[in-house]
């Protein structure tokens, strides 16, 4: 090592960083933005928000499930029953028949069924607009978008890996931990950048760690199989079936018909014996001799990701089997991990926390990839004031900062624009908002990459602003249940006033930074850019979510 | 009632961050002029006082909603009180200590209305 072990860290660090740090800013606002998945779909939903306030027993809900389902599911193989809990309100009704001979397979999911139920009646909601709202946004954490899922998780996977490595070797490389933990000064250009970049990065240090880490352990069957491999001798379906039991019984049909055994007595003797909600119902062969019925617990607040089981005969209600109620070490280990990162134990406010945590992350991310472009202008400050061009690792860079910091919130904005304003009829909408998403973001860097200047950050930051922040307003022409409505008249549900709320904060910081950014003076323009530019807040980085 | 223990792990991690955060001599400084150094028996009363707060909060936390749970409640509100705290400092740096007096003493009064329930 030709230089000390500090510079050789701050140079890993720089640069692990760097490279991957658009992608990354891309899955921390998707991943930040999935706290809220359920939320966000109930409010790409409009047509469901006045059936969500009402609540019923799970017992009663799994009871209406079941005579809808025996009355629309007719000829069904499978049923999955997902009763309504704290963070959605209705019931989800899904089931699938087998293909018929000669019929073409539809893929996976060809032959399943879905809808959504009135969990008093067990009527259909009347049918909302088709989009797959927060869903995307989860997906496209991982499985980025327009390619296929398994490249998109070994990208996403390296990008981890790098930020893995970037998170440790920063710590190596700030050398006053503990005596800047509370340093932050605005108005001193790069200086200002530095502490945004350190705050953002050192108070949550446990949660960019912990959501790192186990981001890749959600994958790691994925990424390291050789473990698996080697104990199970190449057959990983054996695995699989030991590691995750009671995907519901493989059992063949009797053909014979037989009446299927009443739900609410066995939800109500799985809820004594686990003490929380049952989440789950899934039926196998509904209606024949050898159907069974298997609990799932609801998600509750117990950290880890995988629930208990219980397993019924589903002519005589008796008990089969119970699984995971006393997992291993290894499995409950890696339960714990997975729970933490996908965080549905939380209640609202560990929720918030977390959702607060991941914006800190996308503003770590984004204010290191501007001290990058801060630091290069500062090298080149005087080839610059010689009236030459920027270099072109500066110029791109600067232009990618643009397109993603400033882009992404105006490809969100899009997202959800194209929601409210494309007709509720239209044909594949759900692809259609998801191509909103792209179309916006893509025009965003492009125009970004032909002129990377200081005016383009403040068109862009005012675009995302209004975008952000005129969500609230347009619900008001668009919806029933805009801000006026579930903030003041105080009816319909709370999600979706904190939705209106959220963006309308995260666009005003957005404009913020947009009102910072003033034009320059032109005689002085050239020489002070990179300390004005510093001017700009976390706000700016923070609002990139 | 849940809202109150929360809010007491919140108040806790305030108080206890303003305690460390005014002991040193930087944070002193920009709030008693410049140069200013916290005395000796202050310093060692303001650090004894912080991390009491803090560890009072793991613990209150682990207590009331399990060691698990608990844990990563008083991580998130850490975090959480330590990015208030950072934003209010440089704009506002009275506000910010004030505030960490309005969060001690409620931190006094949610124990005390938690022991009584």
């Amino acid at each position: 090592m030709k230089e000390g072990f500090r510079q050789s860290m701050a140079w890993l660090h720089t640069w692990s960083g760097l490279l991957v740090c658009w992608i990354l800013l891309l899955v921390f606002c998707a991943g930040t933005a999935s706290y809220y998945r359920a939320e966000i779909t109930l409010w790409m939903q409009p047509e469901l928000h006045a059936a969500a306030s009402n609540t019923v027993s799970t017992e009663q809900a799994a009871a209406t499930a079941q005579s809808a389902m025996q009355e629309r599911a007719q000829g069904a193989t499978r049923w999955f029953i997902t009763l309504p809990g704290e963070r959605n309100p209705a019931l989800q009704l899904g089931w699938s028949k087998p293909s018929k001979p000669g019929e073409k397979k539809k893929g996976r999911r060809g032959n399943f069924h879905s809808e959504k139920a009135d969990p008093s009646t067990g009527e259909v909601l009347s049918k909302p607009r088709e989009t797959r709202g927060g869903e995307f946004l989860y997906r496209l954490h991982f499985d980025l978008h327009y390619m296929s899922a398994l490249w998109a998780r070994w990208i996403v996977g390296f990008c981890a890996m790098f930020m893995l490595v970037s998170i440790i070797s920063g710590i190596v490389t700030h050398k006053r931990i503990f005596k800047d933990l509370f340093t932050f000064r605005p108005k001193k250009g790069q200086r200002s950048w530095l502490d945004a970049h350190n705050v953002a990065a050192v108070l949550p240090l446990p949660y960019h760690l912990m959501i790192t880490y186990t981001g890749l352990v959600t994958l790691m069957f994925m990424y390291m199989p050789s473990g698996v491999t080697t104990a199970y001798k190449g057959d990983q379906d054996a695995f699989f079936s030991e590691a995750f039991p009671a995907r519901a019984g493989e059992a063949k049909a009797a053909g014979v018909a037989a009446p299927l055994t009443p739900f609410a007595p066995l939800v109500r003797q799985a809820e004594q014996k686990w003490g929380a909600q049952v989440g789950l119902v899934s039926v196998n062969l509904p209606g024949d001799a050898n159907a069974t019925v298997t609990l799932r617990r609801a998600g509750g607040r117990d950290m880890s990701s995988k629930q208990p089981t219980m397993e019924f005969d589903g002519v005589s209600g008796k008990l089969l089997a119970t699984y995971g109620d006393d997992p291993g070490g290894a499995s409950s280990t890696h339960g714990v991990m997975v729970g933490l990162h996908i965080a549905n134990f939380a209640s609202p406010l560990l929720r918030a926390l977390f959702f607060l945590s991941g914006l800190a992350g996308c503003a770590m991310v984004a204010t290191g990839a501007l001290l990058w472009a801060v630091k290069t202008r500062q090298k080149q400050a005087k080839a610059l004031a010689a009236g030459k061009r920027p270099g072109f690792g500066l110029r791109l860079v600067e232009a990618l900062n643009i397109g993603a910091i400033a882009g992404i919130p105006i490809a969100f904005g899009a997202y959800f624009w194209a929601n409210r304003l494309l007709p509720a009829g239209l044909e594949e909408r759900p692809k259609e908002e998801i191509a909103c998403f792209f179309g916006a973001w893509a025009l965003a860097a492009i125009v970004a990459q032909l002129r990377p200047t200081r005016a383009m950050w403040r068109l862009q930051l005012t675009v995302g602003a209004i975008l952000l922040a005129g969500l609230p307003l347009l619900n008001v022409f668009t919806t029933q249940s805009h801000l006026g409505v579930t903030l003041f008249m105080g009816r319909g549900p709370v999600a979706v006033a904190a939705f209106d709320l959220v963006m309308l904060m995260l666009g005003l910081g957005l404009a913020y930074a947009a009102i910072k950014l003033k034009p320059l003076p032109a005689r002085a323009a050239k020489a002070a850019r990179p300390a004005v530019k510093a001017d700009v807040t976390p706000d700016t980085a923070a609002g990139a979510a | 009632m849940e809202w109150i223990a929360d809010f007491l792990v919140f108040a806790l991690c305030y108080a206890g961050l303003s305690c460390l955060c005014l002991a040193m001599d930087r944070h002193y400084a920009d709030l008693h002029g410049r140069g200013a150094e916290p005395p000796l028996l202050l310093r060692r009363r303001l650090q004894w006082g912080g991390w009491l707060a803090l560890a009072f909060g793991l613990a209150w936390a682990m207590h009331h909603s399990g060691a698990g749970y608990g844990t990563v409640v008083w991580v998130g509100s850490l975090t959480g009180c330590g990015l208030l705290l950072i934003w209010l400092l440089p704009y506002a740096p009275r506000h910010a200590m004030l505030l960490a007096r309005v969060a001690g003493v409620a931190a006094l009064l949610a124990a005390l209305v938690l022991a009584l329930w």
